[in-house]
């Protein structure tokens, strides 16, 4: 399955609330991430076996939508009514902030026995009521399809564009950042995958391009973030081999080729890098109590200034659930990748993370759910560690096919050790909302 | 030759009438009282686990829908299969509708036999079996909630498992159960040999952990 590409944090109450949402249509994926990029070849390891909390179907409550044709239209509506306690997620002169969402949603998916398309366009647009400099726009259109040849084999493809905001606990921000750090992007990405026996292929190539907004200092100056736009070609290559039809193991090698604009780099400044990475894994469904992935390898990314020293080392990614009983999934995530600095005298860094999540459904309309992430980035060059931690909180209920009600509190922090990298702060918030959808 | 055949087949066909027949008023013949047969199980397609040696329903009291076959010594017209009615009645030829709502087989029986003997038959003997139970009702956290049909010495997982097994909601610890007749919910404790009674309604609660 073709990943979307880019996940979008602007905040962490709405990272908190990304989470509910995700939870509602598709597997529990805790977002400990605070990259602009995500890796795209998404974790598949269910067998049919076992059903986690966030994946069970609810007829009862899911929305049928409107027949065109040989589609099936699904408009929704998001309403939100938040709270926070640091609405500049600064250190210092911290300022409360009430704020209010609204999120429409078009899904156009198509009803086809063989062979898929759907088209989605949605926004999400908050604004505050305290500091307005932080209010956010964001728009996203997104088309995929998935062509069957045989009974084997697929390819796919996707196409995404618009604007996200980036969330200050990345260390893309500038430390005394006022606004909030919008970018356009373009994705588009396409993939295969064919079953020969017990051998599975798949490869995926895909293309990115983010092009970053000016910003606004806390005292009021405009910053210029065009060195940061980039371009990056990405192909992964994965083959897995079925040992039993409960677990496979399986190599993933990855390309990734990303340029940056040179017009705006000054002198040697910029970070055109390639980076290859191996990884070998397991992929298990293994009795009723725990199914995952994980994989374990090598990443190097080279820089062609040479300014900037090469960032290698060990790389893994792990994604497992455990399920104690049928009303309870606990997740587990871990992720170590290679990612570029945004600051001059360093290149990149590794990003390692964990996570845990824990859905419980309390009833079959009331979910609920918390979360606990931990990012560490390690620079080179520089003497520089950031620390990021997210915990999260939630419940959803659901009241009927159309009308929901939803409840999420989240706090993150970020602190830095030695050389200051993007900002340190801390910042408590809570979103109610309301969804609406046919 | 043929003739003398007919006239042999019909004596044969009317030899049992005159041995051992209960006659109207004027003549009754009577013969040793067959044996009350003690309640068995009917249709057992819920019974799927219910052993042949399982113990029998004790003092059972007749319900609404309990079918029974009804056998009254050499009066084939007045002998058959009935079911108690929503009145708690059976109409049985000749005596009109008996109530045997909650009363047992040989509560009933007595009552047959008495009504027969004022006026009717001359020490009439009588036997009921007791041929379908009355269904049982089970609801709550299992896949197939419904109406099932009872067999003799069915327990509280055989009901489940006819109503397709527990959902991934339910409570496998307890049960409630309604006996017919009563407003109250008993709670109990589900063990392998927990038995049901035809006409209860079991509901089997939800777990929230």
């Amino acid at each position: 399955m073709i990943g979307r590409g880019m996940i979008r944090f602007s905040h962490v109450a709405a990272a908190a609330e990304l989470l509910l949402l995700l939870c509602s249509a598709q597997s529990a994926r805790a977002q400990m991430t605070t990259q602009v990029s995500q890796p795209v070849l998404d974790f598949d390891y269910s067998r049919g076996r076992n059903v986690s909390v966030t994946e069970r179907p609810r007829p009862e409550y899911t929305s049928v939508g409107i027949p065109v044709g040989g589609f099936t239209l699904f408009p929704s509506l998001s309403l939100g009514a938040g709270y926070t306690d640091n609405s500049l997620e600064t250190r210092l002169d911290t300022r409360s902030s009430a704020y209010f969402e609204l999120g429409p949603d078009l899904r156009l998916v198509s009803n086809w026995s063989r062979n898929s398309l759907q088209v989605e366009a949605n926004g999400q647009f908050r604004r505050y009521t305290e500091t307005p400099v932080r209010n956010e726009s964001a728009w996203n259109v997104f088309g995929s399809g998935r062509l069957n040849i045989g009974d084997d084999s697929t390819i796919s493809a996707s196409a995404a564009t618009g604007q996200k905001y980036e969330s200050r606990l990345s260390g893309g921000s500038p430390t005394d950042l006022a606004s909030a750090t919008p970018y356009d992007y373009s994705h588009g990405a396409i993939q295969g995958d064919t079953v020969l026996g017990r051998i599975k292929l798949t490869l995926t190539g895909s293309y990115t391009n983010t092009t970053f907004n000016s910003v606004q200092l806390t005292d009021e100056v405009t910053v210029d973030q065009r060195y940061r736009n980039n371009e990056s070609y990405n192909l992964v290559g994965r083959a897995e081999y079925g040992l039993t039809p409960d677990v496979s193991t399986y190599v993933e090698l990855s390309f990734d080729d990303s340029d940056y604009d040179r017009r705006y780099a000054q002198g040697l400044n910029f970070r055109n890098s390639r980076e290859y990475r191996g990884l070998v894994g397991v992929s298990m469904d293994l009795t009723a109590l725990v199914r995952g992935s994980a994989a374990i390898g090598y990443g190097s990314r080279r820089y062609q200034s040479a300014l900037y020293d090469k960032v290698q080392g060990l790389s893994f990614e792990a994604h497992l659930e455990y399920f104690p009983s049928e009303l309870t999934t606990v997740t587990f995530l871990g992720r170590r990748v290679i990612a570029d600095a945004s600051i001059p005298q360093s290149s990149g860094y590794f990003n390692t993370a964990g996570g845990v999540r824990v859905d419980h459904e309390f009833l079959r309309n009331l979910l609920a759910n918390v979360g606990i992430d931990y990012e560490q980035d390690d620079y080179r060059g520089i003497e520089s560690r950031s620390r990021i931690f997210l915990a999260t909180g939630g419940a959803r209920y659901l009241i009927s096919r159309t009308v929901g009600i939803g409840a999420s509190v989240a706090y993150g922090r970020r602190k830095n050790t030695g050389l200051d990298v993007g900002p340190s702060f801390n910042e408590t918030s809570g979103l109610l909302s309301i969804y609406l959808q046919k | 030759m043929r003739f003398i055949s007919l006239i042999m087949a019909a004596l044969l066909a009317t030899m049992p009438c005159v041995v051992g027949a209960q006659t109207t008023p004027g003549g009754p013949v009577t013969a040793p009282a067959a044996p009350m047969s003690a309640p068995q199980g009917g249709a057992a397609a819920a019974a799927g686990g219910a052993d042949s040696a399982a113990p029998v329903l004790q003092d059972y009291k007749l319900g609404i829908a309990d079918q029974v076959r009804l056998t009254v010594y050499n009066e084939p017209d007045l002998s058959g299969e009935f079911t108690v009615n929503a009145s708690g009645l059976l109409s049985l030829p000749l005596i009109g509708d008996v109530s045997v709502l909650g009363d047992t087989a040989s509560q009933v029986v007595s009552k047959v036999q008495q009504k027969l003997a004022d006026g009717y038959l001359k020490d009439p003997h009588v036997s009921l079996e007791i041929l379908t139970y009355r269904p049982f009702y089970i609801m709550g956290e299992v896949n197939k909630p419904g109406e099932y049909p009872y067999a003799n010495g069915l327990t509280v997982l055989n009901a489940v498992a006819a109503a397709g097994g527990f959902t991934y909601r339910a409570n496998k610890h307890n049960v409630f159960i309604r006996h017919a007749g009563s407003d109250k919910d008993e709670k109990m404790s589900i063990q392998p040999g927990l038995q049901i009674a035809p006409g209860d309604t079991i509901r089997i609660g939800e777990r929230y952990f």
